[in-house]
C-alpha cells in the first residue's frame, strides 16, 4: 500500500480535527479558535454526510433488530402464514427497494444487508412453524448458501462480515450436534477449518484491496475483525495441546505448527510488506495469550492450588511477558516510523 | 471538498485572529512532537495497562492466600505503601514501558488490597465499604498518582462499586419492603452525574491536562453503567430490583440535547435547520429509545465532532454490546422491546431520509 509522501514541515500536514483539539488542550489555540478551525475542517456537507450514514446504519440495525425481537417474541395471535408471510414479504421489500436506490449506492447496500439476515430469520420462523425437526446448523448452511449470490454482488464489507459469521457459527453447530457425536470429527480439526477460512478471507481482502484497489474492502474494523477469528481459531487447538487436553501427537503438533504459521507470515506481512500497527498489535497479544497460559499451566501443574507462590510467580511471568510485548511493539512502532519517514525523505513509495 | 493544511487553516482570516498570541513555532514544535510520540503508542500503553491488570490480580489472589486477609490492617497498610510506592515511582519520568507497566500493577495491587482491608474493616456493608474507600483512594491518589492508566481506572472503580452497592441495597430491601422505587432513582441518579460529568470533561471549556484520563473514564463510565444495570436484569437480581430504563432516556436525551447545542453552538443552533432537525430527533428519541441508542448516538456525534477515534470506537463497540443485552435484560417483554427498537430506527431512517432530501434540495438550487 503506498503511503504518501510525508511533508518535513508539521505545519504543511493535512490538518485533522484530533490534532487540533491536542493544540487547545495544550493552549495553543483558545476555545473559539479552536471552534472556527473545526468549522472550516467539518462543513456543513461534511457533517451531513457523516451523520446521514451513520443514522442509516444505525436506523436499519435498529429496525433489523426490532423486527428480530419480534419474531423471536412469536406472536401466537399471528399464525403460522402470517408470521411466514411478513417475514417473506420484508425479504421481497428489501430486495426491491435496493433495486429502486440501486446496489451501488449505500442505501441500496444496506438493504440487500437487512434482506439477507431477514433470509435468516425466515428461516428460522420457518422451522419454529413447523418444527421440521432439523438441528440448528441445517439452518445457518442453508441461510449461507441462499444469500451467497447477494454477498459475491454486493461489494460491502458488513455483508462479507455477516456471510462469515453465519459460516462460522454452522461450522460451530455442526461440530456441536454431529461432529461430537460418537467424535467422528475432532474439534482441532473444525477449528483449524475455521482458522483456514478466516486467513483466506484475510488474504483475498489484503489482494483485492492493495492490488486491485477494491475501496469498499478498506475499513480496519473489517481487517481486525478478521485477523481477530483467524488468530482465535487457530490458537485455541494449540492451547489445547500445550494444556494437554488434547493427547493426539500429530494432530497437536499440526495445530501448533499452523498456529506458528499463521503467526508468523502475519507478523511478516504487517511489518515488511504492509507495515501496520492494529494487526502486529493482536499478534503480539495472541503470543502473549498463549505463552502466558503455558506458562501458568506449567506452574500449576505441579503445584497444589492451595499454595500460594504460583500465584505470585504467575503474576510476575505476565508482567515478564506482556511487558516484553509492549517493548517490542513500542520498537516495531518506531522502526517502521523511521523506515516511511525514511522513504519519505528518498521521495519513495512504502 | 477543499483538503486544508494546518498553516493554511491557523492563517485563515477566520481563525488566524482568534489564535492567541502563541508563536508559530510553538504549534509546529505541538504538531512535530504529537507526530512522534503520539496516537501511534496508544496499543503499547493498553496493551501494559492490560498486563498490568492481571498481573495485579494474580497479586491480589497471592496475598490472599497468603493469609494477608484474616485481620483488616495488613491489607491495608500493605495496600497503602504499595499504592504510596507506585506514586512515588510515577512522579520520576521514568520512560520505559516495562518500568511503567511495573510501577502500574504495584498501583492496582496496593489499591485492590487497601480495598480489601477497608472492607473487613466495614463488616457488614462490604459494597459499601468498597465505594466509599474507592472514593477516597481515588480522590487522595488521582491528583498525586502520574500514571495515566491508574487516573483512567480508579474513578470507573468508583462507578462500578456504586452501582453494585445500589444492587446490594436494592436485594436487601426487596427482602423486607417488596421493590424499592428509591434504588431505580439512585441509579438514575448516578447516569444523570456521569452524563453531566462527562459534558463538564467533553464538552465546555479546555481542561486541564491532569483531567484527561477522567475524560475517557467519563465516556467509559456511562455506558458501563447501562449495561450493569441491564446486565443485573438478566437473570440473578431479576424481579429483586426493578429498574425501568425509560427515565435514564429522558436525562440522557437531555444530555444529548446538550451536546448538540454545544457541537453547533448557540447561535448556530437557532438559524440551522440541521440542528432543528437534531434536537427535534433527539426529543423524539428520548421520549421512544432505550438509553443504549442515545448513549451510542452521543458518544459517535461527540467523538466526530472532536476528532476523537478512542470515543468513535467506543460507541460502535457498545451499541452492538447494548442490543445484546437488551435482548435478555428482563425489564419489558420481547414484543414491547421490539417497538421500542423498531420505533427508534424508524426515527433515525427518517431522520436520514429528511437530510437527503435538504442536501438534494441544496444542490438543486
Amino acid at each position: 500500500m503506498s503511503d504518501s509522501q510525508e511533508p518535513t514541515d508539521s505545519l504543511d500536514r493535512p490538518a485533522d480535527v484530533a490534532s487540533l483539539m491536542r493544540l487547545r488542550q495544550q493552549g495553543l489555540l483558545t476555545d473559539e479558535a479552536f471552534a472556527a478551525a473545526r468549522s472550516l475542517l467539518l462543513p456543513r456537507q461534511v457533517w451531513r454526510e457523516w451523520v446521514s450514514r451513520h443514522l442509516l446504519f444505525l436506523g436499519a440495525a435498529l429496525v433489523l433488530s426490532g423486527i428480530l425481537f419480534f419474531f423471536a417474541y412469536n406472536w401466537e395471535d399471528l399464525g403460522r402464514l402470517g408470521r411466514l408471510g411478513l417475514a417473506a414479504s420484508g425479504v421481497l421489500l428489501c430486495v426491491a427497494g435496493s433495486e429502486l436506490v440501486g446496489r451501488s449506492k449505500l442505501g441500496g447496500k444496506v438493504l440487500v444487508l437487512a434482506a439477507s439476515v431477514l433470509v435468516g430469520i425466515l428461516l428460522a420462523v420457518f422451522g419454529q412453524a413447523y418444527q421440521t425437526g432439523a438441528d440448528a446448523y441445517e439452518l445457518f448452511v442453508g441461510w449461507a448458501q441462499l444469500i451467497f449470490l447477494w454477498v459475491l454482488i454486493s461489494e460491502f464489507a458488513a455483508l462479507w462480515c455477516v456471510w462469515l459469521v453465519i459460516v462460522h457459527c454452522a461450522a460451530i453447530f455442526y461440530w456441536e450436534q454431529v461432529g461430537t457425536y460418537g467424535e467422528s470429527v475432532p474439534y482441532d480439526v473444525w477449528f483449524l477449518t475455521l482458522a483456514c477460512v478466516d486467513v483466506l478471507a484475510l488474504a483475498l481482502r489484503e489482494v483485492a484491496l492493495r492490488r486491485y484497489d477494491r475501496e469498499w474492502l478498506a475499513g480496519v474494523w473489517f481487517q481486525a475483525c478478521l485477523i481477530t477469528a483467524a488468530l482465535f481459531f487457530s490458537s485455541m487447538p494449540a492451547l489445547a495441546w500445550l494444556f494437554g487436553a488434547n493427547e493426539r501427537l500429530p494432530l497437536g503438533v499440526g495445530s501448533l505448527l499452523l498456529w506458528l504459521a499463521v503467526v508468523a507470515s502475519g507478523f511478516y506481512f504487517y511489518r515488511y510488506v504492509v507495515r501496520e500497527v492494529l494487526p502486529l498489535t493482536l499478534i503480539l497479544v495472541d503470543v502473549c495469550v498463549l505463552l502466558c497460559c503455558f506458562a501458568i499451566h506449567g506452574i500449576f501443574k505441579n503445584q497444589s492450588w492451595s499454595d500460594a507462590s504460583p500465584f505470585l510467580v504467575s503474576g510476575l511471568i505476565i508482567l515478564g511477558v506482556v511487558g516484553g510485548a509492549a517493548v517490542v511493539l513500542k520498537s516495531l512502532i518506531t522502526a517502521m516510523r523511521n523506515e516511511r519517514e525514511c522513504a519519505a525523505g528518498k521521495g519513495e513509495a512504502i | 471538498m477543499h483538503h486544508w493544511t494546518f498553516r493554511e487553516l491557523l492563517s485563515d482570516a477566520r481563525v488566524d485572529g482568534l489564535a492567541g498570541d502563541k508563536t508559530t513555532e510553538a504549534i509546529r514544535a505541538c504538531l512535530a512532537e504529537h507526530a512522534l510520540k503520539g496516537h501511534e503508542l496508544i496499543p503499547v500503553h493498553i496493551l501494559a495497562g492490560i498486563g498490568a491488570w492481571f498481573a495485579a490480580g494474580f497479586f491480589l489472589v497471592f496475598a490472599g492466600m497468603g493469609g494477608l486477609f484474616e485481620d483488616d490492617m495488613p491489607p491495608l497498610v500493605l495496600g497503602l505503601v504499595l499504592l504510596a510506592g507506585g506514586t512515588v515511582a510515577s512522579r520520576f519520568d521514568l520512560q520505559g514501558v516495562f518500568v511503567r507497566q511495573v510501577i502500574l500493577a504495584a498501583s492496582l495491587t496496593g489499591n485492590a488490597l487497601a480495598l480489601v482491608g477497608l472492607a473487613i474493616m466495614s463488616g457488614r456493608e462490604f459494597s459499601g465499604a468498597l465505594t466509599i474507600g474507592q472514593l477516597v483512594i481515588c480522590a487522595v491518589f488521582y491528583p498525586v498518582n502520574r500514571s495515566y492508566a491508574y487516573r483512567f481506572l480508579a474513578p470507573i472503580g468508583v462507578c462500578l462499586f456504586a452501582v453494585i452497592w445500589i444492587f446490594d441495597k436494592g436485594q436487601q430491601g426487596t427482602r423486607q419492603h417488596g421493590v424499592g422505587w428509591e434504588h431505580a432513582a439512585r441509579l438514575y441518579g448516578i447516569v444523570a452525574a456521569e452524563a453531566l460529568l462527562f459534558g463538564y470533561l467533553w464538552l465546555g471549556k479546555a481542561r486541564p491536562a491532569v483531567l484527561q484520563p477522567l475524560t475517557y473514564a467519563a465516556a467509559v463510565m456511562l455506558p458501563a453503567t447501562l449495561l450493569s444495570i441491564q446486565v443485573a436484569q438478566i437473570e440473578d437480581w431479576s424481579g429483586l430490583i426493578e429498574v425501568r430504563l425509560w427515565p435514564a432516556s429522558l436525562i440522557l436525551g437531555a444530555g444529548l440535547l446538550w451536546a448538540i447545542v454545544s457541537i453547533a453552538g448557540r447561535g448556530v443552533v437557532e438559524r440551522s435547520p440541521d440542528s432543528w432537525l437534531a434536537v427535534g430527533g433527539t426529543v423524539l428519541l428520548s421520549v421512544i429509545a432505550a438509553p443504549g441508542v442515545l448513549v451510542a448516538v452521543g458518544l459517535l456525534a461527540v467523538g466526530r465532532a472532536l476528532g476523537d477515534r478512542i470515543l468513535l470506537v467506543l460507541g460502535y463497540v457498545f451499541f452492538p454490546a447494548f442490543l445484546f443485552t437488551y435482548y435478555y435484560s428482563l425489564e419489558i417483554d420481547l414484543a414491547s422491546k421490539s417497538w421500542i427498537l423498531a420505533g427508534s430506527g424508524l426515527v433515525l431512517l427518517v431522520l436520514h431520509q429528511v437530510l437527503r432530501r435538504m442536501s438534494a434540495k441544496e444542490a438543486g438550487a
